[in-house]
């Protein structure tokens, strides 16, 4: 019984489905074959009693031969008594021990056994008396009362065994009639067991073959839902103890997967801070040393600067060279620190952006007039062309100018004779450009980018001619992509250069653009100073 | 402008920085354009130091260890609300210029300072405090 419910629980499931289909065909199988059989009794039983019928019929005929023999000797025919006789004999041998030439078998039922003896023993009577007829008949010297007796004799035999074959005759009736109903009891019994077998297969399969089914819908849907490593139990050693097995592999591959996204998460986020707090030291760092820097340089320039003016005393003629000298010289320390300050601060993301909406041709004009000066001391010819008509933009006027006056500075300082061209151009695809173009020393080709880098300023450059921090188109560059721009150059080396600043007509903010604001206007403007060139006095 | 003028019209000017060279920097300067000027290294020593000089104007660096110029800002504010007060210092950002504001500041310069340019404004301030007082 165990090792019924063992296999039943752990046995193979293409088996067990095996067992089900089977136990549900054979069913029918059964009860068909066991229909024939009956079927096939009943046949036999309807020739028995055909055979017990003909039976009774020859005796009415042998009974009727010999009584027409008393009353009109001339219509006896002894060949018919012998015929009806034989087919007789026949009947009850067929009966008693079966024919294979009438497709017949054995009588097997004792109460007809008794009354076919009986018949048998009636037939040995009535060939006895049928053959004393007989013998009388040829002698010719029967006398009549014997005759008489003869008769009598053979009437009575006759009826006798008449009267047996219906006897036998009926007990073989009754028979068939309870093998029918028998076999009408076996067929209804058989359709009501069918019935409950078929349901009891249909549990079976729902219980013991996809039984495990809703347990995998749970694991599943727990992987669904993000419990990975759900678990379906393993039971013997069928498929679907192989697809658990398989399914709870990949839950936990999956459960490892997972994990092991999670701590790199945790490590990417970790290094993230990391970053974030370096870069932010970092840019403290710069800012305090760009503090610790000026301290020192303002004390260098105010004194460089008191002497200039005679606060201690009348300076000789040929000192104020060398002072202005100083002077320049920390103008210039100044302005590298700004920009080490400007480039720590775009890195680190804390530029902040001051949005208003502004008519770029007036920018323009101001850069203009910035470097209108600068132009005039080198003698070059300086032309700005602000006419294109530009619809208001909104951005960051400072940081516009001083991209602008960065890049026209450039240009002024790499220019030794010729002229410096200024112009915005037409507006495109949401973006207002405006172009410098100088006629300088140019840029050879392979340098382009290179230029744009932080202290870099290109290797035939480096003379008094050209002194500069390196870091001017570097900040230009940046302030523009955060702006949300760009600069393009173009150039030819010994003819000059076109530098395109293009930016979008509306500044957009991102969350890391840090926090731009309208900047207090009337406020900064009267603060004084405070853009990039605030200490570089002139 | 000169010292005859006396000592009641010489104006007077407070110098708080934590540089002892920008200190004697802004103070050769301004007296050579005759003003009467004290230095301080530290808020707590213009405080004990200075406490009966009653100036025409101050000038607060910011970056200061211990207590900051912002912080002399407002102590001063308090004491002379309408003394002006002109910060002074190595913080050029905009952020700073505006905290400068709301602790009460009246002018903003960055270092290195350009002489001409811290005379003119502290001729202006004085100017305007003149304006604004009631006689």
């Amino acid at each position: 019984m165990s090792r019924w419910k063992q296999l039943l629980e752990t046995g193979s499931i293409r088996l067990r489905l095996q067992a089900a289909v089977l136990l549900l065909a054979a069913l029918p199988t059964l009860v068909l074959l066991t229909s024939f059989y009956q079927l096939d009794r009943m046949s036999s039983d309807a020739r028995h009693i055909a055979l017990a019928g003909g039976l009774r019929t020859s005796a009415f005929i042998v009974a009727a031969q010999l009584n027409s023999h008393l009353a009109h000797p001339a219509d006896y025919k002894w060949e018919i008594v012998q015929d009806e006789l034989r087919r007789m004999e026949e009947a009850l041998t067929a009966l008693e021990q079966g024919s294979r030439s009438l497709d017949v078998a054995p009588v097997t039922h004792a109460e007809v056994k008794v009354r076919i003896a009986e018949a048998r023993h009636a037939m040995g009577l009535y060939r006895q008396v049928t053959a004393d007829v007989h013998a009388h008949r040829a002698a010719q010297e029967l006398p009549p009362e014997r005759l008489e007796a003869i008769s009598q004799e053979v009437l009575g035999s006759a009826y006798g065994f008449l009267a047996l074959s219906n006897l036998a005759t009926q007990s073989l009736e009754t028979h068939a009639r309870a093998a029918v109903n028998r076999l009408q009891l076996f067929q209804g019994i058989a359709v009501a067991v069918a019935f409950l077998v078929t349901l009891l297969t249909v549990w079976a399969i729902r219980r013991f073959v996809l039984g495990p089914i809703p347990s995998f819908f749970a694991a599943f849907s727990d992987v669904k839902e993000g419990r990975y490593g759900a678990h379906v139990a393993v039971q013997g050693e069928n498929e679907f103890a192989h697809l658990a097995r398989a399914f709870n592999s990949m839950s936990e591959s999956l459960e490892r997967a997972h994990r092991d996204l999670v701590f790199k998460q945790t490590e990417i986020l970790e290094k993230n801070t990391e970053l974030e707090r370096a870069s932010r030291l970092k840019s403290q760092f710069v800012s305090n040393m760009s503090h610790e820097l000026r301290t020192p340089l303002n004390a260098i320039m105010g004194y460089t600067r008191l002497l200039s003016r005679g606060v201690y005393g009348e300076i000789p003629e040929k000192m104020q060279e060398p002072l202005h000298g100083i002077d320049e010289t920390s103008k210039g320390l100044l302005q590298l620190i700004n920009d080490i300050l400007d480039v720590a601060k775009i890195e680190a993301g804390r530029m902040d952006l001051y949005l208003e909406t502004l008519r770029i041709e007036e920018v323009v004009r101001e850069v203009g007039e910035i470097l209108r000066p600068l132009a005039i001391a080198k003698g070059l010819e300086l032309t700005v062309d602000a006419d294109e008509p530009v619809q208001n933009v909104t951005s960051d006027r400072d940081k516009i100018r001083r991209i602008l006056v960065n890049l026209g500075a450039n240009a002024v300082k790499f220019t030794r004779r010729g002229s410096v061209a200024l112009r915005l151009l037409p507006e495109a695809e949401g973006c207002f450009a405006v172009e410098l173009t100088d006629t300088g020393i140019g840029i050879a080709p392979g340098n382009l980018d290179a230029i744009f880098e932080d202290f870099r300023q290109l290797e035939d450059s480096h003379t008094r001619e050209h002194e500069g921090t390196g870091l001017g188109l570097a900040i230009s560059l940046r302030l523009a992509r955060h702006l949300g721009g760009d600069i393009e150059v173009r150039s030819v080396l010994g003819q000059g250069s076109t530098f395109t600043l293009r930016l979008p007509l509306f500044v957009r903010v991102d969350g890391d653009a840090g926090s731009p604001e309208l900047e207090p206007a009337s406020e900064s403007s009267e603060a004084g100073p405070a853009g990039p060139d605030s200490g570089g006095a002139s | 402008m000169s010292e005859q003028e006396g000592r009641t019209s010489r104006k007077r000017i407070l110098v708080v920085d934590d540089d002892p060279h920008h200190n004697r920097i802004v103070k050769d300067l301004l007296e050579h354009e005759g003003y009467e000027v004290k230095t301080a290294m530290s808020t707590r020593q213009a405080v004990a130091e200075h406490w009966d000089f009653e100036p025409d104007l101050a000038l607060l660096d910011i970056m200061m260890p211990k207590l900051d110029g912002y912080t002399a800002c407002d102590t001063l504010r308090k004491v002379h609300p309408d003394l002006p007060i002109v910060m002074l210092s190595a913080k050029d950002q905009s952020e700073d210029i505006k905290e400068a504001w709301d602790w009460g500041a009246s002018y903003y310069l960055t270092k290195p300072f350009d002489p001409q340019e811290l005379l003119d404004t502290v001729r202006r301030m004085l100017e305007e405090s003149a304006d604004n007082e009631p006689e």
